[in-house]
């Protein structure tokens, strides 16, 4: 039989699987399950009283939705306690911030009604939705100060809850606000976005109310909504005019709901001069010649023929108007989104694409504001005032090798090094990934660190065969593009932390020093963490042993803490992840550089593997994101140095396994993980969310950019795509 | 609706019954996940253990299957990641396994063997989930407990991936 090539024969492949000749489960995993051997195995949890509600019905959900699952550059915080303060403060134009202020809106957030604390005000629900089912726990909503769009207008939040008993609907909407200083305009947008509010409920509450479908659910569901500035602009000219575009997306709070994916997404472009909303039909001087161009487009493009199987969507970007009513005006060029099932039955998701401007340049009505929009973006690589759309992802060029371990270092003029299983350099003034040096090994598990003098020190990981861990390490000068070796660390490591003292020294620490085989008979060979570190001098390019951790750790973090110490936590054990609940590590230790020794500290509520440790600006450090006997464990905690204990966090529902987690310059961290994106503030303790990845997923790294953006690298596991995220 | 008043034996015993009847098809699930029958073994044991501590918050028995199975898929995609650490000697040497482990030898039989070494575990549970149990997009992405679009995506990615290794392969370029 000869290898098969397409994606029909693979399938056909595992269907044969099963030849009448299956294997079946041992008689002793059948004892297991009938002398009820798992009782003993494991205690019964808590209490079964919280039992989960019905899953919503597939017919008014569709199917669930990974796309634009949750956007807000000043929306959605979720409350998971009931009523929350009333209306925030609408927009005022007398408050109008410079543009930037636009990206800093939640870190100005004060007044929130649990105050500034990283400590948890959990309530009973988080307990009564764990694992298998999502848990989503969000705070009440800061209050926001009002912010900068184009055409001298501000935009602020104001939240709006209501609830129908009889269907069991509740609301909790995060509105845009719009304040212009003509009379009249943000009146118009803002009561024309409140009856498309008001629309959206009332279509639910036929839905809800409907006997065909089930009727109420058990449990009250709450509607939740949350809403994005995609762009702003205006001419310069004349400082009245402009539009604004909002994305705004309906979701439910409630699992399994929130699962499911958004229920609506409403782009909405309006003229702040006027109030009225723009539609696609009043863009061009020639719809149908801009309609045909998009049709063509769409069908062109396989951000948008990907998402369809069996074969490619036959149906829903034909050149009408409707079906390109979700537009959008961004940076690069006009985006449509279609929504769930639009390109077929088989296509759920939000899959969106987008048509450069100078595509259609050619058609747009003269002196519109979105002709001087396109010439402005066209015309010049600066950003007029006003565009920035702050809070959302936008692709950034491909990786060139994705797989392996990647590293992500800022260098200091500003470009990222990966390294992987090739070396590579992330131009952020090109979006470009470029080759750079030849590694000697093809990496996995590998660390690097920048230096203070601008070299970056790449050590350990697996050898180029994968056959064995590696001491060996190399520099990379980013002045000649060129690896060169160094001296070997003491042990073979993978896996391990490297982290740049401050007095240039770099602190290697555990790691697992062999790889685990598996051997004929299915048993594996033991795996071991190193409890050993080193430091390596850059003076001397030597490694050096120094005091050992208190336990062998691999899959661990490691933090400078502004004090100079170093603080160690969680890790995989010796023990196998999965043998016992809770078999990754709990506790974390501190080094200290001056006496080069580890001494215990406090220990994490939670064991944790694989992860993200961030200092953040008020000298603490949040840890997220980790896999604790299996489980995704999405809480995070947060450390203080001061007091050498750890706290529970504000639940994360984006964390969970292989998160990220990146201080933005603000202060705020973003945290990118399985299930989306959030921005954690340690000044209120609340964790909101923010757009969502292009391309979703696992990312495998992030870096902070010089300029404040954040590169997100691989959001899927073979995907060469990088993504920018503007804060 | 199961409720803390229930005895503890007969709530353990409506969960022997249902797991016993997805038993086989769990630990098959896992097999061919995991590539070998120990590993299979001891992660539907793991499973078990772990959705009878889960077993009080699933409320409908009718959806026991899905949510079991997502249980032993994670537990399996755990054990994967985890041993992303290390090699798949069986699969990558063959020593001996493909002629005494009834997975190794099911795959081998088929010749997926060697190129679904390029999966992640995601993708390992995705392609097993569409192909071998037939599973619609949003049925696979119930048991992952992952949006539908991620699924379709992360199978997407694992078809080009799978069929690039096979055309490597038939290339010669795999040894």
């Amino acid at each position: 039989m000869s290898q098969p090539t397409n994606e029909q024969e693979i399938g056909e492949r595992f269907r044969a699987l099963e030849d009448g000749s299956e294997p079946v489960a041992s008689s002793q995993l059948r004892r297991f399950v009938r002398d009820r051997a798992f009782v003993q195995a494991a205690p019964l949890p808590r209490t079964a009283a919280a039992a989960c509600p019905n899953p919503f019905r597939r017919a008014v959900v569709g199917i669930a939705a990974a796309f634009l699952l949750v956007i807000a550059g000043t929306g959605m915080w979720l409350s998971l306690h009931g009523p929350i303060n009333g209306e925030n403060p609408t927009a005022s134009p007398t408050e109008s911030a410079s543009p930037s202020a636009t990206s800093s809106a939640s870190a100005e957030a004060t007044g929130s009604p649990l105050g500034p604390t990283d400590s948890p005000s959990l309530g009973p629900t988080d307990s009564a939705y764990p694992d298998p089912w999502t848990t989503y726990s969000f705070r009440p909503a800061p209050k926001l100060s009002p912010v900068a769009i184009a055409g001298n207008a501000t935009i602020g939040t104001r939240q709006r809850t209501g609830s129908d008993k009889p269907t069991n609907l509740q609301w909790d909407f995060f509105e845009p606000v719009v304040a212009t200083p003509g009379r009249g305009a943000g009146a118009a947008i803002n009561s024309s976005v409140q009856a498309l509010f008001d629309s959206r409920v009332a279509e639910l509450q036929q839905e809800f109310g409907d006997p065909q479908r089930g009727g109420p659910p058990e449990h009250t569901v709450t509607l939740i909504t949350s809403f994005a500035v995609l762009s702003s602009a205006g001419p310069r000219s004349d400082p009245s005019a402009g539009f604004v575009s909002l994305r705004i997306v309906y979701s439910f709070n409630n699992p399994p709901w929130a699962d499911a994916g958004p229920q609506y997404i409403d782009f909405l472009v309006y003229d702040l001069k006027t109030g009225k909303r723009i539609s696609i039909s009043d863009l061009f001087t020639n719809t149908a010649a801009a309609l045909q161009r998009l049709s063509a487009a769409a069908a062109a493009d396989p951000g948008i023929t990907q998402w369809t199987y069996p074969g490619p969507p036959t149906t829903g970007y034909e050149p009408t108007p409707e079906n390109f009513v979700m537009w959008a005006p961004t940076r690069s060029g006009l985006q449509t989104t279609f929504g769930w099932l639009q390109l077929g039955s088989a296509v759920s998701g939000t899959p969106a694409f987008t048509v450069p401007w100078s595509q259609l340049s050619d058609l747009f009505k003269p002196n519109s504001y979105l002709a001087w929009y396109a010439a402005a973006l066209s015309s010049s690589t600066a950003y007029p005032s006003g565009t920035l759309a702050y809070g959302t992802f936008g692709l950034t060029g491909s990786m060139l090798a994705p797989e392996g371990t990647l590293t992500t270092t800022l260098l200091q003029d500003g470009r990222v090094l990966l390294t992987g299983l090739a070396a590579q350099l992330y131009d952020p003034s090109t979006g470009a990934f470029v080759a750079t040096g030849q590694m000697p090994n093809v990496r996995s598990g590998q660390t690097a660190t920048l230096l203070q003098e601008g070299e970056v020190l790449v050590a350990g990981g697996a050898n180029s065969d994968g056959t064995a861990f590696d001491a060996s390490a190399q520099l990379y000068d980013p002045k000649t593009g060129k690896f060169t070796a160094t001296g070997s660390m003491t042990s073979a490591r993978s896996f391990q932390t490297a982290t740049l003292l401050k007095d240039g020294r770099v602190l290697i620490a555990g790691g697992n020093d062999t790889i685990q085989v598996v051997n004929s008979d299915g048993s594996e060979s033991p795996i071991n963490e190193l409890a050993s570190a080193e430091l390596y001098d850059p003076k001397t390019g030597k490694f050096t042993a120094t005091g050992s951790m208190t336990t062998g750790r691999a899959f661990h973090s490691a933090t400078l803490l502004t004090d100079g110490r170093v603080l160690i936590v969680g890790g995989s054990s010796d023990a196998p992840v999965w043998s016992a609940p809770g078999a990754g590590l709990a506790s974390a230790e501190i080094y200290d550089p001056s006496t080069g020794k580890f001494s215990a500290t406090g220990s994490m509520a939670s064991a944790r593997s694989s992860d993200t440790a961030t200092l953040m600006k008020n000298g603490r450090v949040l840890i997220t994101g980790s896999v604790s006997w299996g489980q995704s464990n999405g809480a995070a905690e947060v450390y203080d140095p001061t007091t050498g204990k750890f706290s529970a966090a504000t639940l994360s529902a984006t964390g969970g396994t292989e998160a990220t987690a990146t201080l933005l310059q603000d202060g705020r961290v973003l945290i990118v993980g399985g299930f989306g994106a959030g921005l954690y503030d340690p000044q209120t303790g609340t964790l909101s969310a923010t757009g969502s990845m292009v391309i979703s997923g696992y990312p495998k790294s992030a870096v902070l950019l010089q300029d404040g953006r954040v590169l997100v690298l691989g959001g899927e596991a073979t995907g060469a795509a990088a993504e920018i995220y503007q804060p | 609706m199961v409720s803390a008043e229930v005895p503890v034996d007969s709530r353990a015993h409506a969960f022997a019954q249902l797991v016993d009847r997805r038993l086989n098809d769990a630990y098959r699930l896992a097999g061919y996940i995991l590539g070998n029958a120990p590993d299979a073994e001891d992660s539907v044991q793991e499973a078990i253990v772990r959705g009878w501590q889960g077993w009080g918050r699933l409320r409908e028995s009718e959806r026991f299957e899905p949510w079991f199975d997502r249980i032993v898929v994670n537990v399996c995609r755990d054990r994967l990641r985890r041993r992303r650490t290390i090699r798949f000697v069986e699969l990558d040497e063959g020593i001996g396994v493909h002629g005494t482990d009834p997975f190794a030898a099911a795959l081998a039989r088929v010749e997926v063997d060697r190129i679904v070494g390029v999966l992640d575990p995601d993708q390992r549970a995705i392609v097993l989930l569409r192909f071998w149990r037939d599973l619609q997009v949003d049925e696979i992405a119930e048991r992952l407990g992952m949006p539908a679009g991620t699924v379709k995506s992360k199978l997407h990615y694992a078809l080009r991936a799978l069929r690039e290794a096979a055309e490597r392969q038939a290339a010669g370029g795999v040894q």
